[in-house]
């Protein structure tokens, strides 16, 4: 008898056609099955030898004759004997992997070939999951569940932390969730240490989950891991307010400050195009007084520093006033009184206004001395083997935000470079591997700034000194295309934009086909994830944020701080 | 259930690989369009056929039949009866269309048998049990369907037999409807005659 008969129930249909680089085409037995079959899907092709795992990017309805198309059966038994003879549907597979069984083991294959026509295709059991992904062990986190079944999909934390990554998802989508877990993760495991930019203040003390059922406070880091977090905070107010328990404080001297942490404020403080050109005049000229100057000057000293400076007057003036906010930000340790030339109240500029808050150590020089650099803070919670979040004040301060994120990652990535050189040269261990947490990357990562950030670097290079990023983001159409490309991992949530998804998935493999499964994702709690920490690209149903949950996080052992301490290290740290 | 007889239908008088034409043994009284009909020969495949195509005419193929009424009292049944030598000088004549043969193992075979049937022998109507242990499977039909000569209605025709002889009608129909569409999945049109000659009207509601 002419068609094709399912070889056994489990059989949902037979490879028809297809190519290596663009996948395979199924035929379902049953056309009726169609409705059961879903984007983001896992199945497997039975070839003669392999087993290939394959993800459904495409389902279409087709029929053997035009002319149907223009007459449609009107009656139900007509439609019965056309269903699966003259109308039947396809499924487009996209192979992800091949499993080759011997011996009762099952070993992992890139995908280099195709099956035959006709192989059986089936859906992909418990053990094709525990093959490729592996079960909870030392370094491998349930992250979620497969769209269309039950089984636990696990993600390695070790190769995950080895690379820079990206949560990519539009506002409300489940992205802060994802990468509190993601963080979790790799605290339980103790993969590497985290440095975490908390925007938001959402990771840290504690976030809110936006459900069905209302709004619902959850645990941040610090309530699940207690003392393994160092709270840090720049709005110590703000915190106290919301009930946090802070470790410590954030402040920021002047001198820390270098002229390309303003320049990447060019946007938010309009800077203008004569910037750049004032500012290297100034910290020629002043070291690493400038911006304190610059930031407190008067119109007797402004003068004296085009004088000096032989920059244009003007071009001053409007860095000054361009400048202005910053005198705001209290975390900043200015040091005015130590400024022995400052004679006169600074120039009052309009967009200031009156409200200048005084400056904490402005009245007492001398506590600045005993408040530690946030950037040892820091480095030394990290080697202790801790891991730090740094709050941020509560209304969206972006300015503070780059700032900082912008200064101490810097620092970090400087003392980085340092030690690991040094500890190959001495054959000592090396600093513990990092992951820093950026939210809104895309202002560090744009492609106008990315080739002169320290953002841009660690994500192409810094691999090699331990130090990588987990970039969050509701927009990876702004970050540069070179610095996505980079990524190792990529967790995307539901992205609209067709230029955001295209950014997403830039150098992936099969991109225009996971486009599809990406845009058949629920509006929250599911993401495609892609790259270096899986074997394949799998979408998934995230992990509950429950209390089954806390209670798997509060199981976790206490880490061996030690194994990554090295007492030099932190009082090398300590000196400077 | 009692065992029914094969009914002798006619004799063979013309034939070849895919097609014979038999006599009927009386006037008017051919096996109907579309009925499965056989003939045995010894140590030959028995042959299985389809009646394609009935005709009554005169025997001398020159003369022609001629209005004979007289109404109001002679006509139809009373014409025969006025001219009983009507029944000697006509003959109703069928074609069968070959679609299959029973091997020399006894197996049933869908495809055209290697010899023709032998004139003169006799043309059996199939029983009910024959026409379903035959129909179990539907490949007869692709005969039927590629023929250039085949006509939709034949192919209903045989369809609708099959099914009477079933006694699973309903799900029978669907099976076999469904072979036809997979014949005909590039020929949607024949495929549509052969649906509405097939199905019932409940079923077509």
């Amino acid at each position: 008898m002419i068609g094709y008969q399912a070889g056994s129930d489990r059989d949902l249909g037979v490879v028809v056609g297809g190519t290596l680089s663009k996948g395979l085409t199924i035929r379902l037995h049953d056309p009726e099955h169609i409705e059961h079959m879903h984007a983001g899907d896992y199945v497997v092709v039975l070839g003669n030898e392999l087993r290939y795992l394959s993800v459904i990017t495409d389902l279409a309805l087709k029929v053997t004759d035009e002319h149907l198309l223009a007459n449609p059966p009107d009656d139900l038994f007509t439609r019965q004997v056309l269903s699966g003879t003259a109308t039947y549907a396809t499924v487009e597979l996209l192979p992800t992997l091949a499993l080759e069984t011997a011996g009762g083991k099952s070993q992992i294959l890139p995908v280099r070939s195709i099956p035959a026509h006709f192989s059986r295709v089936q859906r992909s059991t418990k053990d094709d999951f525990t093959a490729v992904f592996g079960e909870e062990d030392a370094t491998h986190f349930c992250i979620g569940k497969p769209l269309d079944s039950e089984h636990d999909i696990y993600i390695d934390l070790t190769r995950l932390t080895e690379r820079s990554n990206g949560v990519f998802g539009k506002t409300g989508t489940g992205k802060s969730f994802l990468t509190r877990l993601l963080i979790a993760g790799t605290i339980q495991k103790n993969t590497c240490a985290n440095l975490i930019f908390d925007m938001h203040n959402e990771y840290g003390w504690q976030g809110v989950s936006e459900g069905s059922t209302g709004k619902r406070s959850v645990k941040g880091l610090k309530q699940l891991f207690g003392s393994r977090v160092k709270l840090f905070t720049l709005d110590r107010k703000g915190s106290d307010q919301r009930g946090e328990q802070v470790d410590g404080d954030i402040f920021i001297n002047p001198s820390e400050i270098a002229e390309e942490d303003i320049l990447l404020l060019g946007s938010v403080l309009n800077l203008r195009e004569t910037a750049p050109a004032v500012l290297s005049a100034l910290q020629r000229h002043y070291g690493t007084h400038w911006l304190s100057k610059l930031v407190f000057l008067d119109q007797k000293e402004l003068d004296t520093v085009v004088e000096e400076t032989g920059a244009n007057k003007e071009s001053v003036r409007a860095l000054a006033r361009a400048l202005g906010p910053l005198r705001k930000m209290s975390f900043i340790l200015w040091e005015r009184s130590g400024m022995a030339e400052i004679q006169s109240a600074p120039i009052t500029f309009d967009e200031v206004g009156e409200d200048v808050p005084p400056s904490p150590v402005a009245a007492s020089s001398g506590a600045s001395s005993q408040r530690n650099s946030a950037v040892r803070d820091i480095l030394t919670a990290v080697q202790n083997g801790q891991h730090v979040v740094v709050g941020f004040p509560a209304k969206d301060d972006l300015l503070s935000y780059l700032l900082v994120v912008n200064l101490l990652t810097r620092r970090l990535r400087e003392h980085y470079v340092t030690e690991t050189n040094r500890s190959i040269a001495s054959r000592q261990g090396r600093p513990r591997q990092i992951m820093i947490t950026i939210e809104e990357a895309h202002r560090f990562l744009d492609p106008a700034v990315a080739q002169n950030t320290v953002f841009g670097e660690i994500a192409r290079e810094m691999r090699k000194y331990g130090m990588s990023l987990l970039v969050v983001d509701q927009r990876p159409s702004a970050i540069d295309d070179e610095i996505v490309s980079q990524l190792g991992t990529r967790f995307i949530c539901l992205l609209d934009d067709e230029k955001d998804v295209r950014s997403a998935l830039s150098g992936v493999s099969g991109a225009t086909r996971l486009q599809t499964v990406l845009a058949s994702l629920e509006t929250r709690g599911q993401a495609l994830l892609i790259g270096h920490a899986l074997p394949m690209p799998i979408a998934v149903r995230t992990r509950a944020y429950d209390q089954d949950f806390y209670r798997a996080m509060a199981g976790s052992e206490q880490p061996e701080g030690e194994q990554f301490q090295s007492s030099s290290f932190v009082s090398r740290m300590s000196r400077r | 259930m009692q065992q029914q007889v094969a009914e002798r239908a006619g004799e063979v008088i013309a034939a070849s690989t895919t097609e014979f034409t038999a006599e009927a043994l009386e006037l008017h009284s051919a096996p109907p369009f579309g009925s499965f009909v056989k003939v045995i020969e010894p140590k030959r495949p028995t042959i299985y056929a389809l009646v394609s195509y009935v005709e009554t005419g005169g025997l001398d193929p020159t003369r022609h039949a001629v209005a004979r009424s007289r109404p109001p009292s002679i006509v139809d049944e009373e014409i025969y009866v006025q001219w009983p030598e009507l029944r000697d000088v006509l003959r109703t004549v069928f074609t069968a269309r070959v679609i299959g043969h029973i091997d020399a193992r006894g197996a049933v075979r869908h495809w055209l048998p290697p010899f023709p049937a032998s004139l003169h022998f006799s043309v059996f109507v199939c029983t009910t049990e024959e026409i379903q242990w035959f129909t179990r499977r539907h490949d007869y039909l692709a005969g039927l369907i590629r023929d250039p000569s085949g006509t939709e209605e034949l192919t209903a025709a045989a369809i609708r037999t099959a099914v009477a002889a079933h006694s699973d009608q309903p799900d029978y129909l669907l099976q076999a409807a469904r072979s036809v569409a997979r014949m005909l999945a590039s020929d949607y049109i024949r495929l549509h005659l052969i649906l509405q000659s097939i199905a019932s009207e409940e079923l077509r509601q």
